[in-house]
C-alpha cells in the first residue's frame, strides 16, 4: 500500500487519473505475462509531460518504486505491477506528433501503437519496419524497452536499428534528449543503450523512428518439407546462395496445425515443417530473386511450395504465422512461450533436446522461429489449473534456456527478462558481469526505484537461486565462486 | 594469437600504478585522442585472429587486433562484406579500432553503422577482469546492451578483445554516379534521391555530387533512369576518398552532425550520409545554427587549436556518470566528446 500522505500528494497534480478502486486497479494486474499478477496499490494515468513528471517527482521525493505500462502486451513480466509501487500508464500519450517525408521520420508519443506508424505514413509511402505480432496492441514505447523485434528483423532490424531519437525522463523527473537530428552524438551512445533496458533505466516519453519506403514489389513463397532439419538447411541455402530476404520463418508440425485449424491459411498439413520466406525489392528484380530462391528451396528438398504475390495472399499466408500463439492457445489450456536464441547451425540438436525435454515433462510442444535469425519460440502446452502440470511446464521451459546457452545462444531473443527469465540471467552471466548492469542502473537511476526486481538479478538472488553461469556454451565452471 | 593473458597482465599492472590505460589498436586513429598525456598505451595489434565463422549465420567473431583489411578479405572469399564501410586510415586498422571509434561509411543511413552490426564482446574491464556481453546471435536482449554502449566509446570503459559481427552478402551491383554541382544544388539532389530503391550512398566533395547504387542488375536501370542521364558513371574512389577524409583540406576537420535539410553553408568541404554528415575545415571553429546540427572537433591541423570544451549538456552529465560507474578509479582514459568553447 502506499500512504495516505503520497496518495494525497498525487490526487493534486492537474491531467493525472489515479485509479484507486480495487476492481478497476485488477485490471492492470499483469502484462502478457499472466502467470504472474500483482493487483497494484495505485494506478496513475498522466496525460500531459508535467503531469508525468510531478508523479515521478513525487515518487522520487518519498522514495515510492515506480513501473511504467504500455499496452501490457509484454511477454516477460516487465509491466507486472509492485506491492509497494505505483504503476504508471502511458497510453494516454497516444498522439503522432510529426511525420517528416523528407527526413522519412516520425516524432512519436510512446503510447502509440507500433502498427498505427505504419498505418499514418502509408499515405506518404513509408513504412516503420519493426512488426512484433502484437503490433496491433503493443506500444512504440514498449517496443524501445524490450528492444522488439518480430518477422522483419533480418533485413530491417531490430526496434534499435529504426529509432533515431529518443527523449527519456530519468527517475527524477529529469528530461534528456538522445540523438535525434544527425545519425551521430558524441560521447557514449546511450540511445543503443536504452533499447531494451526494460524500463530499469528512464521512461521512454517520445520516439523519433526512421522510416523505409514502402517497397515496390513484395513476395511470399511458402514451402513444406519432410523434416526440420531439411527445412533448417534450405534456410542456410537460401542465405548462402546471397539472397536476404525481408523475413523468413518457420513453423513445426504442431504448430502448423494449429494455426491452420484457427485460420485456415492453407499450410501444408502433411509437411512435418515449413518456411515462410518474404522477398521484397523493386519490380524489375522481384521475379529473378523469386525464381532464385525457389530453385534452392527445391534443392533443399522441398515437398511443396506455393507463391503469394498480391496483398490478399500475402496476408493469408502470413495470418497463420503471426496468429499461432493463440492458435495454439486453442489447442491447450495454457502455453508457455519461450525465446531463445541459438546460432542456426545448432536447430537440429536443440529440437532435438527439447523434443527429449518434451517426452520427459511430458507436455506437448509447438515450435515457431525465426529461423533467419535463430530465435526460436517453443510453445509449451500445459493447464494452469493442474499445479503439477504448471510446475513442469516451468521447469521445462527453464531447461529450454539452459539447452539455449548450451548451444552457445541467449535467454532471450526479443521478448525480455522482466520477471520471468530473471533466474537465468545468473545462468548466463557471471557476477562481475551482473556488476556491470548494477552500476549502469546506478548511473541512472541511483535510488533503484524505476522497475526494481526485474532485468536485471541481485547477486544475493543469484546466489539463492544457486545456478551456475555457464560461460559461452561451456559446462560448469567449477572454479566460479559461489557468493 | 591469442594475447588475452598477456594484456590482461599489463592492464593489472598499469592501473596498479596508478596510471592511465589507453587501449589502441594499429595506431591509425591515434588523432582521435589527442590530449590523453601520461596514459600507458596498451595495443592489442598482436591480439588476432578469427575465432569462428559462419558464412551461412552471417556471423564472424574475431580478435580485436584483427587488421580489417585481412576481416574483409576473409569475407570478401566468401562473397561477403562488412556493411557498415569503416573508413581506412591505412592498412593496420584493426576491427578492435573500428568498433572503439564507432566511425562508419558512406552507407550509414541506409544500412547501418558499426553499432548496428556488433553483436557482441568481450573486453577486459577497468577492474582488469575480462567479461563477455552479448554474444553469436542476431538477437539478443538479455541485460543492458553494454556490447553497443562500448561501441564508439573509444576505449573509455574498456579494452576490446573479441567483437561478433553480423555480415552480409556482397551486392551483385554497387555502383557509383556523379555530377558536378556546388553544395547547394547537391543538397536539392541528395533531398529529391532519398527514396529511391537501391540508393546506398550520396557525398559530396571536391565539386562533385556522388551517389550509389547496390543491388541486383535487373533493378539498375530503374535507378539509372530515376537518377537521370546527368549522372555518370564513376570510380567509387571518391566515395572513399570522402570517407577516409582524403580531401584537400587546412586547418583543424570539424565534423557537423545534422539534419539533412539543413541549410548547406558554402564553407563545407566535404558532406556525406546525404547531407548528415558535413565536414568543416578551418583554424577556428565553424559557426552554425545549433538547432540544426551539432559542431564537433575532429582532428587536429597545422594552426594552434581554438578553445574546446567537454561536451556539458544533461546527456554529457549522464554519460560522464556511465563513464564513472563503470570506470570509478578512474583507469581507463576518458572520452573527450569536444566541442567549440562558446
Amino acid at each position: 500500500m502506499l500512504s495516505e500522505a503520497i496518495t494525497s500528494s498525487l490526487r493534486q497534480i492537474g491531467d493525472l487519473e489515479l485509479i484507486e478502486d480495487s476492481s478497476r486497479r485488477k485490471v492492470y494486474e499483469s502484462d502478457g505475462l499472466t502467470a504472474i499478477a500483482q493487483i497494484p496499490p495505485l494506478v496513475g494515468l498522466p496525460s500531459s509531460l508535467q503531469a508525468l513528471q510531478e508523479t515521478l517527482r513525487v515518487c522520487h521525493t518519498h522514495g515510492v518504486p515506480m513501473v511504467a505500462r504500455g499496452a501490457g502486451t509484454g511477454l516477460s513480466g516487465g509491466a507486472t505491477p509492485l506491492a509497494d509501487g505505483l504503476l504508471i500508464g502511458l497510453a494516454k500519450f497516444n498522439r503522432i506528433l510529426e511525420i517528416d517525408p523528407v527526413k522519412m521520420t516520425a516524432r512519436v508519443e510512446p503510447g502509440v501503437t507500433n502498427l498505427a506508424i505504419s498505418k499514418a505514413v502509408a499515405s506518404a509511402g513509408l513504412f516503420y519496419a519493426p512488426d512484433p505480432s502484437s503490433q496491433i496492441a503493443c506500444t512504440i514505447g514498449g517496443n524501445v524497452a524490450e528492444n522488439s523485434g518480430g518477422v522483419h528483423c533480418l533485413k530491417y532490424g531490430l526496434t534499435l536499428h529504426n529509432v533515431c531519437g529518443l527523449k527519456i525522463m530519468l527517475a527524477d523527473g529529469e528530461v534528456l534528449s538522445l540523438g535525434g537530428t544527425g545519425l551521430w552524438e558524441d560521447g557514449l551512445d546511450l540511445l543503443a543503450l536504452l533499447h531494451g533496458s526494460e524500463g530499469l533505466l528512464g521512461l521512454v516519453i517520445e520516439v523519433t523512428v526512421a522510416l523505409r519506403p514502402l517497397p515496390e514489389a513484395v513476395t511470399v513463397l511458402m514451402a513444406g518439407f519432410r523434416d526440420t532439419n531439411a527445412a533448417a538447411n534450405a534456410v542456410s541455402a537460401v542465405i548462402q546462395a546471397g539472397v536476404l530476404p525481408a523475413g523468413l520463418e518457420m513453423m513445426d508440425r504442431l504448430a502448423i496445425q494449429a494455426a491452420e485449424d484457427f485460420v485456415h491459411a492453407g499450410y501444408p498439413l502433411e509437411a512435418e515443417a515449413l518456411l515462410l520466406c518474404e522477398l521484397d525489392g523493386s519490380g524489375a528484380e522481384i521475379a529473378a530473386l523469386s525464381a532464385a530462391v525457389r530453385a534452392v528451396l527445391q534443392a533443399a528438398g522441398a515437398q511443396s511450395l506455393v507463391e503469394a504475390s498480391d496483398a490478399a495472399a500475402r496476408a493469408r499466408l502470413w495470418l497463420g504465422r503471426k496468429a499461432a500463439f493463440p492458435a495454439v492457445g486453442r489447442i491447450a489450456p495454457d502455453y508457455y512461450c519461450m525465446d531463445g536464441t541459438i546460432p542456426r547451425r545448432h536447430l537440429a540438436e536443440v529440437l532435438a533436446a527439447i523434443a527429449d525435454r518434451s517426452a520427459h515433462y511430458e507436455l506437448p510442444v509447438a515450435n515457431v522461429f525465426h529461423a533467419g535469425d535463430g530465435n526460436l519460440h517453443p510453445l509449451i502446452l500445459y493447464d494452469a489449473n493442474d499445479s503439477d502440470q504448471f510446475q513442469r511446464a516451468e521447469a521445462f521451459g527453464a531447461d529450454v534456456l539452459a539447452i539455449c546457452l548450451r548451444f552457445g545462444g541467449t535467454i532471450t531473443g526479443e521478448h525480455g527478462v522482466g520477471l520471468e527469465k530473471i533466474d537465468q540471467m545468473c545462468v548466463q552471466f557471471s557476477p562481475l558481469e551482473l556488476a556491470v548492469f548494477h552500476a549502469v542502473k546506478t548511473a541512472f537511476d541511483p535510488s533503484g526505484l524505476l522497475n526494481p526486481g526485474k532485468a536485471i538479478p541481485t547477486l544475493n538472488r543469484c546466489a539463492e537461486f544457486g545456478a551456475m553461469h555457464v560461460h559461452q556454451g561451456a559446462e560448469k565452471h567449477p572454479e566460479l565462486p559461489r557468493f | 594469437m591469442d594475447q588475452s593473458d598477456a594484456l590482461q597482465r599489463v592492464v593489472r599492472a598499469t592501473t596498479r600504478q596508478r596510471q592511465v590505460v589507453q587501449p589502441g589498436g594499429g595506431g591509425t586513429k591515434g588523432f582521435l585522442h589527442p590530449a590523453a598525456a601520461g596514459a600507458v598505451l596498451v595495443s592489442t595489434a598482436e591480439h588476432d585472429g578469427i575465432l569462428h565463422y559462419h558464412p551461412d549465420e552471417l556471423v564472424i567473431r574475431v580478435r580485436s587486433g584483427t587488421r580489417l583489411i585481412d576481416l574483409q578479405q576473409t569475407l570478401r572469399e566468401a562473397g561477403q562484406y562488412l556493411p557498415c564501410e569503416p573508413p581506412s586510415f591505412g592498412a593496420a586498422g584493426t576491427v578492435g579500432g573500428m568498433v572503439a571509434s564507432g566511425l562508419a561509411g558512406p552507407s550509414r543511413p541506409y544500412v547501418g553503422g558499426v553499432r548496428d552490426y556488433v553483436l557482441g564482446m568481450k573486453l577486459i574491464l577497468p577492474s582488469a577482469e575480462i567479461a563477455a556481453f552479448g554474444g553469436d546471435v542476431m538477437k539478443n536482449v538479455a541485460g543492458y546492451d553494454i556490447t553497443r554502449l562500448n561501441v564508439g566509446a573509444r576505449g573509455s570503459l574498456g579494452l576490446i578483445l573479441e567483437v561478433a559481427l553480423k555480415v552480409l552478402p556482397i551486392p551483385e551491383v554497387m555502383q557509383v554516379y556523379g555530377l558536378a554541382c556546388d553544395p547547394s544544388l547537391a543538397q536539392q539532389h541528395m533531398l529529391a534521391q532519398r527514396r529511391l530503391a537501391g540508393l546506398s550512398a550520396s557525398a559530396y566533395c571536391d565539386g562533385a555530387l556522388l551517389v550509389r547504387y547496390q543491388g541486383s542488375e535487373q533493378a539498375k536501370p530503374t535507378f539509372e533512369q530515376a537518377l537521370g542521364q546527368e549522372f555518370q558513371p564513376v570510380p567509387n574512389t571518391g566515395l572513399a576518398a570522402v570517407r577516409d577524409l582524403n580531401f584537400a583540406h587546412t586547418g583543424h576537420l570539424w565534423r557537423w552532425d545534422g539534419a539533412v535539410d539543413a541549410p548547406v553553408s558554402d564553407q563545407l568541404v566535404a558532406m556525406d550520409w546525404g547531407g548528415a554528415l558535413r565536414w568543416f575545415a578551418s583554424d577556428a571553429a565553424p559557426r552554425v545554427p545549433a538547432e540544426e546540427g551539432v559542431i564537433t572537433w575532429f582532428k587536429q591541423g597545422e594552426g594552434v587549436l581554438p578553445g574546446l570544451t567537454e561536451r556539458a549538456d544533461g546527456v554529457g552529465l549522464l554519460q560522464q556518470r556511465v563513464k564513472s560507474a563503470l570506470d570509478p578509479n578512474g583507469a581507463f582514459i576518458g572520452y573527450p566528446a569536444l566541442r567549440p568553447a562558446l
